[in-house]
């Protein structure tokens, strides 16, 4: 069942649809079990540093995917990490 | 300040400590953490001011001790969510119609907080990024002040309800 969804999420969101934001960089998209141990999908938003102030642009921008997640059919719930494209990794 | 504000302040102080060179793990663990609380007590203060308006303290104190985290997580992803997904009937029947976009938005802040809170606080092979922490601390401000707005309308008080009451599912 997860992966049928994380198929449908990784098209919905990474694969041939229209553009995200401009200063979108990169999206990606994992399953997870969460804490209600659930299966849950994490969709990673690699975005530019300057959007990270801006809990406007952030806000709409999660109720954007979270849209098009739907309108794909994809019913499992999703979380949604921010994080800024040019940051080293944290390992 | 009360609380929320002092958690929310603590957790921007914390993300942005070591900021010369690579942050250290546990004061990013700590500033999720931190930023989970503050919206996490700012619902149940509220829930609290509605249900006990003669601020009688002890009743309050008990009041607070009783809501219970993965009952909050539920009650925000059904009002975050298009509803189908709840499996909680008693959830689906007092979420509003058309629940206003902001009120969805900190639903679903409080579910993408306590998912990364539990992370945080757990996953200790986890690594996390300071500006992770960063969108978290800047979403949750604004879904401060998204709250204060609807927390005094009727699907603000459906929220809380949902907030407080244990599912029968």
């Amino acid at each position: 069942m997860i992966d049928a969804e994380l198929t449908k999420a990784r098209e919905a969101l990474t694969a041939g649809g229209a553009p995200l934001e401009t200063w979108v960089k990169d999206v990606t998209v994992d399953s997870t079990e969460d804490v209600a141990g659930d299966e849950a999908l994490v969709i990673y938003v690699l975005i530019d540093a300057v959007r990270l102030a801006d809990g406007e642009a952030l806000s709409k921008l999660r109720a954007a995917l979270q849209e098009r997640l739907a309108a794909a059919g994809v019913r499992t719930w999703s979380y949604v990490r921010f994080q800024d494209a040019d940051e080293p990794s944290a390992d | 300040m009360g609380l929320p504000d002092d958690l929310l302040e603590q957790a921007d102080a914390l993300a942005r400590l070591d900021d010369k060179g690579k942050p250290k793990q546990a004061n990013i663990r700590r500033a999720i953490s931190s930023a989970y609380y503050a919206l996490f007590h700012l619902l149940i203060e509220s829930t609290v001011n509605v249900l006990l308006p003669s601020r009688a303290q002890a009743l309050r104190d008990q009041l607070s001790r009783s809501f219970e985290h993965r009952n909050m997580l539920q009650a925000a992803k059904t009002f975050a969510g298009a509803g189908a997904n709840s499996k909680d009937p008693w959830l689906v029947a007092l979420k509003p119609a058309t629940p206003s976009a902001d009120l969805k938005d900190v639903a679903r802040q409080f579910a993408d907080l306590q998912e990364a809170r539990h992370k945080a606080d757990y996953a200790v092979g986890e690594r996390f990024r300071r500006s992770f922490a960063l969108s978290l601390i800047v979403m949750t401000r604004l879904a401060f002040k998204k709250w204060r707005v609807i927390a005094t309308t009727p699907e603000g008080e459906a929220f809380m309800l949902a907030l407080l009451v244990k599912s029968r599912s």
